[in-house]
């Protein structure tokens, strides 16, 4: 035996509730008398509570034992026989942004996708089970698998769909390992197709829109000032008009205000300068099909200034020219005092002691006999330090040993610059060059290396590379060696939260837009701005309103499913037919003594 | 001679008023001149008066013709009024009682040649009119919330005497605490429920008493007799109940 919706079996609570009322019934003799109106000052006005009097076995307990027996397992559809096994309805819900976009008749899209999904309920009947699948870069089962209809509601009521642009493929097949062989597919989404997916049946509750969206938007500290970039892109069969507004978020103020003009499918470039502010700025579109896509919050990015400390001879420290490199790099290093630095630049002979430098370049002349090189030299092009750098021209001369660790320039079979990785975090580099028989400090190419060196540098610093982010993108926080171990979460603009993936760098994968919190433990560590930008969801032009069948099923497969349709309802009108026998007896039972009550 | 149907009732008569009472004629002094041998008054001749009336004493001692005139004999009527209401026969006591007191007060008229009547009524408002001059017996248990001042003001209008007899069921002029009782008024079929305990039956006992007191004033104040009887055989009934209140007297 089993049961369609095995919660309602929670009915079954009617049996000791119908005990209890029996228990604590209060039982009046009935007496017919003249003049009640005698008695009637002192009628029963509820002064105490109940007591709980003898049990008495009479026909209307019974009666109505089983009534509500009958009651929880009528609601629960039991299911006796063999073949009684459920409709199995397996949902896929297309979950991309695009589903958000509100039609011509003010219905988004989401809405009509919940009235096609409680149709094609009503159409497997009562009885059937229900499997939600929610599409996505990697699908979930959201209702399921084989979840009672009646639980179908209450999730539906959830679904606002908001993810980026993905391949509904692996949702697809999810769903078909989840329904087997018997079960009825449904696919809904919102675009347009000539055939629905192999043994769905398709639903589009899409249809043609124009929209306007948000493609880029960044903002850039520069010359004490700030530039706002903003790319928006439309989506029409013709010119779409709409307005830009930039705000401050906390005083709503507005910044600034274009009305612009934006050509289909045309990327329009705004740049807007703007007094430097810590404070949060909203971009923000006119009103259209889609709102997920018309705003963008930006966050002021952090300044992570890289402390550099030497600790180099002064003559060997003038020979490579750092004070101009720091220089050339403006404000975005510095140079530390005593050891707390960020890079560090020593010779061979010294150590590392004391400094929390992450990044530790070692300049290691070497001995003799020195060695010259004018090339060709052999570099790893792919590799972060050297990106940019050609070495033409470059006369590199570089004593003995080889520098240990891994080759990242190489002259012939010799390592000139090499790269180790300490403690899976720290990263030294050591440059085998004798700056005094060499060019390379004068060449274009040192200025770069430096940067890049900067750059590795400041991607191991802690906190935050990035606060801006786009949906679908991880946001990265790196720990502070003292914090490891704690918990970090990460508390989305609907509360939800999650927990971070990682140990010295930790990931968050946000899955909504708008501006999201990161907490270690009550404290708040930085503020993100997750921002929806993704031009394949903003074009609704393609959406449309479809209705596809399911390719028919053999012969066998309809006589199974036509068995199926009818299964339980044998049972349940059984027990409908007892329920009302049973209140009818009950009401027989107790109509004489109402009506002797009345006599008496 | 009538036979009563209850042994009982021939032990007692009505006791019927001082006051003379008019209406055919019949064994009892009534108010207007007759032809009994009481004397009531004497006034002068007019033509065609008996001639064996007239005083001749009178008419020796100061010459003018004096007719004397004396009571005369009437058979006063009793109606009998009868309460129907459902509340008359709430117990198989209380309907017996009522109907031996009805019989009784039948007997007890015809014995005196009073030509009872009966009318039955559910609301002590006869359809019929009740005969003037009349001994009028009320039987009823009067278990109305009204005030029954206007009732019996209505019913003594034009009556020579009237009866009230109150009757009720043992357990109504005494309820015993029988605990947790759905009351149902067999007349409006309202429907109490209580906790007949010592306290509330004493608070009804109190309010019986005050129903009981109303009656009994109502009636004085038209100059009729009042008795509220607990249903019981009917020897009980008069020995206990109508014979302290006058209404009948040892045959």
């Amino acid at each position: 035996m089993s049961f369609a919706a095995p919660f309602a079996l929670f009915a079954l609570l009617a049996v000791p509730v119908v005990l209890a009322l029996h228990l604590f019934r209060r039982r009046y003799q009935p007496r017919r008398v003249a003049g009640v109106f005698l008695f009637a000052p002192d009628a029963m006005t509820a002064r105490a509570g109940r007591t709980r009097t003898p049990l008495v076995r009479s026909p209307s307990l019974w009666l109505e034992l089983a009534a509500a027996a009958a009651l929880a397992l009528w609601l629960a559809g039991p299911r006796l026989f063999a073949f009684g096994e459920p409709t199995h309805l397996v949902v896929v819900l297309d979950d991309s942004a695009s589903m958000a976009a509100r039609g011509r008749d003010g219905a988004t899209f989401a809405e009509r996708a919940r009235r096609a999904v409680r149709a094609a309920a009503t159409a497997a009947g009562r009885d059937a089970v229900v499997t939600l699948v929610r599409s996505g870069p990697r699908p979930t089962v959201w209702l399921g698998p084989r979840a009672p209809m009646a639980t179908l509601d209450h999730t539906l009521a959830a679904y606002a769909p908001k993810r980026t642009h993905h391949d509904v493929e692996a949702a697809l097949g999810l769903a078909r390992e989840l329904g087997g062989r018997d079960a009825t597919l449904l696919f809904v989404t919102d675009g347009e197709a000539e055939s629905p997916p192999r043994g769905f049946a398709q639903r589009s509750v899409g249809e043609p829109l124009a929209n306007a969206a948000i493609a880029h938007a960044r903002r850039v500290r520069r010359d004490g000032g700030e530039r706002l970039f903003v790319d928006l892109l439309a989506f029409a069969p013709a010119t779409m008009s709409t307005e830009l507004t930039v705000r401050e978020v906390g005083t709503d103020a507005v910044v600034a205000t274009r009305r612009v003009e934006l050509a289909n499918g045309k990327v329009a470039r705004f740049e807007l300068d703007l007094p430097a502010s810590d404070a949060a700025l909203e971009v923000r579109l006119g009103e259209d099909a889609l709102a997920l896509d018309s705003s963008c919050l930006l966050l002021a990015e952090p300044v992570r200034r890289v402390r550099i400390g030497v600790r180099l001879p002064a003559e060997a420290a003038r020979a490579l020219e750092l004070g101009h490199a720091v220089r050339a790099l403006g404000e975005t290093v510095a140079l530390a005092v005593g050891d707390d630095a960020d890079l560090l630049v020593r010779d061979a002979s010294g150590t590392a002691a004391g400094a929390e430098a992450v990044v530790e370049v070692v300049v290691a002349p070497g001995a003799e006999p020195v060695e010259a090189w004018v090339g060709p030299f052999l570099l790893d092009k792919r590799h972060p330090l050297l990106r940019g750098i050609s070495l033409e021209g470059v006369v590199w001369s570089a004593g003995q040993p080889a520098a240990p660790g891994r080759g990242l320039v190489f002259a012939g079979e010799r390592a000139l610059l090499a790269e180790e990785h300490l403690d899976g975090e720290r990263l030294r580099v050591t440059l085998d060059l004798a700056p005094a028989r060499s060019n390379l400090t004068t060449s274009p190419d040192w200025p770069i290396l430096l940067s890049n060196l900067v750059a590795a540098a400041r991607a191991r610093l802690a906190g935050a590379a990035q606060v801006n982010v786009r949906l679908g993108d991880a946001i990265t926080w790196r720990r502070r060696r003292a914090d490891e171990g704690q918990d970090l979460r990460l508390l989305g603009p609907s509360g939800a939260a999650s927990l971070g993936v990682g140990s010295r760098v930790v990931t968050f994968e946000p899955v909504e837009a708008g501006e999201h919190r990161l907490l270690r433990g009550d404290e708040e560590q930085q503020r993100f701005a997750v921002n929806f930008v993704d031009a394949r969801e903003s074009d609704l032009r393609t959406c449309a309103a479809v209705e596809l069948a399911a390719e028919p099923l053999p012969v066998a497969d309809v006589e199974a499913k036509a068995r199926a349709e009818v299964r339980g309802e044998r049972e349940r009108q059984a027990l409908a037919l007892l329920l009302l026998l049973l209140v009818a007896l009950d009401w027989l039972v107790l109509a004489p003594r109402t009506g002797a009550e009345a006599r008496a | 001679m009538p036979v009563a149907a209850d042994p009982a009732a021939g032990l007692w008569r009505l006791s019927w008023p001082r006051q003379p009472a008019s209406g055919q004629a019949g064994t009892r002094l009534g108010r207007a001149a007759g032809a009994s041998l009481e004397f009531l008054d004497t006034r002068d001749y007019v033509v065609g008066d008996d001639l064996r009336h007239v005083d001749w004493r009178a008419y020796a001692r100061t010459d003018q013709l004096r007719v004397r005139l004396f009571r005369e004999e009437v058979a006063p009527a009793l109606d009998v009024v009868l309460d129907t209401s459902a509340s008359m026969a709430v117990t198989a006591a209380k309907a017996a009682a009522t109907d031996a007191l009805r019989a009784a007060f039948v007997f007890w008229g015809e014995r005196g040649g009073a030509r009872p009547r009966v009318y039955e009524t559910p609301d002590l408002a006869p359809r019929t009119p009740l005969r003037r001059d009349g001994v009028r017996v009320v039987l009823s248990d009067f278990l109305r919330p009204d005030d029954p001042q206007p009732t019996i003001t209505r019913l003594a209008t034009g009556a020579a005497l009237l009866v009230v007899v109150q009757v009720l069921d043992p357990w109504e002029l005494a309820p015993t605490a029988d605990g947790a009782l759905a009351l149902v008024d067999c007349e409006s079929s309202q429907r109490v429920e209580l906790v007949l305990d010592e306290a509330a039956v004493a608070r009804y006992r109190e309010r019986l008493a005050r129903l009981c007191a109303g009656l009994v004033t109502a009636t004085r104040r038209v100059g009729g007799r009042c008795a509220t009887l607990a249903a019981a055989p009917l020897a009980e009934m008069c020995r206990g109940g109508l014979l302290p209140a006058a209404i009948v007297e040892a045959a």
